[in-house]
């Protein structure tokens, strides 16, 4: 126990690089979240628009245009 | 408000209609997918044992002591908010001047992780500048211009959302970045130029860096391990960003084919 406690006060300046070592985990880890949470709402929502009737039939409108 | 917004839209749509095939778009995800996996395995076992050796396999300093630690996530965190800047800064240029989607795909997703990368260096050399030098903040060159980073990149990701028109965003943002690349060589030569209390570069230097094995393994450790980071989330994010992209042109398509009188389908 006091060998940890001694390794977690690190000589005195534990509180400031814990906190940069805790600072960086959050804010990386924090982006990581949000960019596969963005990824995964625009997934689905492509998703949602390539089955919609109403993008299909747009599609094939347009494709007749271009012929 | 809707059409209004979307008409000038519509117009670019079939002027480069060959362009929002997204064959490039397509071809480059698929480069992005192939990379991915390498990147997050390659990324988490060089974070893994950066922060081995960071914590509990590299001695403290003679005299910075315990604190050299913060080195570890400080230094690799600034080289990236360079590194990514200049990633910015050229994909930016090249969708000025080729107007290429793609270029324009990285810059967007460049950019958040840019700020977080210069967040992190300038809130960890905070944290190791109060131990060492007494303060959290001086307006020394190295910090402002840090600083002044940190605001190009929050200027870059608000001017891209700040029209109603996105390629009109897309191109203000551009410009910022081009311009605001005049930053970089600033940061890097501010601790030469002014006689600042940020000390000089010591690893990368042209007589080899002046830094211990015991301390240079964790360092490049840890600058590998953000650097495959960046590319792990760049990879995500341009994902996104092509998704966003298909999503307004699909969009488009139904309004403009929609909104067309003659259009009977």
């Amino acid at each position: 126990m006091e060998r940890l406690l001694n390794f977690l006060d690190l000589d005195g300046y534990g509180q400031f690089i814990w906190a940069a070592y805790g600072l960086t985990a959050f804010v990386l880890i924090g982006l990581a979240v949000q960019s596969l949470r963005f990824q995964a709402r625009t997934d689905a929502e492509l998703e949602a628009l390539h089955a919609s009737p109403e993008t299909t039939k747009v599609e094939r409108a347009s494709n007749e245009a271009k012929e | 408000m809707l059409s209004q917004a979307i008409k000038p839209h519509a117009m670019q749509v079939k002027g480069s209609a060959k362009m929002h095939r997204f064959a490039n778009p397509t071809r480059f995800l698929r480069l992005v997918s192939a990379i991915k996996p390498w990147a997050t395995g390659v990324c988490l076992l060089t974070f893994a044992a950066g922060l081995y050796f960071a914590l509990f396999a590299s001695p403290p300093d003679y005299q910075q002591r315990e604190t050299v630690r913060i080195m570890y996530v400080h230094v690799p965190a600034a080289w990236m908010a360079m590194f990514c800047y200049a990633a910015l800064a050229a994909a930016s240029a090249s969708a000025l001047i080729w107007r290429h989607l793609v270029a324009d795909m990285v810059a967007r997703a460049t950019a958040p992780i840019g700020a977080a990368f210069t967040l992190l260096a300038l809130a960890t050399g905070s944290l190791w500048g109060k131990p060492m030098w007494g303060t959290w903040w001086v307006w020394d060159a190295r910090l402002t211009s840090v600083l002044i980073l940190f605001f190009l990149y929050l200027g870059y990701i608000v001017l891209n959302g700040a029209f109603d028109d996105a390629s009109r965003g897309a191109r203000a943002a551009s410009i910022l970045a081009v311009v605001g690349a005049i930053n970089i060589p600033i940061i890097k030569f501010s601790v030469d130029w002014w006689n600042t209390l940020h000390q000089p570069a010591s690893v990368v230097k042209l007589d080899g860096p002046a830094i211990h094995m015991s301390m240079l393994t964790p360092l490049l450790l840890m600058a590998i391990a953000y650097t495959s980071f960046y590319i792990w989330i760049l990879a995500i994010r341009v994902r996104a960003e092509i998704n966003t992209s298909k999503i307004r042109a699909l969009q488009i398509r139904r309004v403009t084919a929609s909104d067309v009188p003659w259009n009977d389908s």
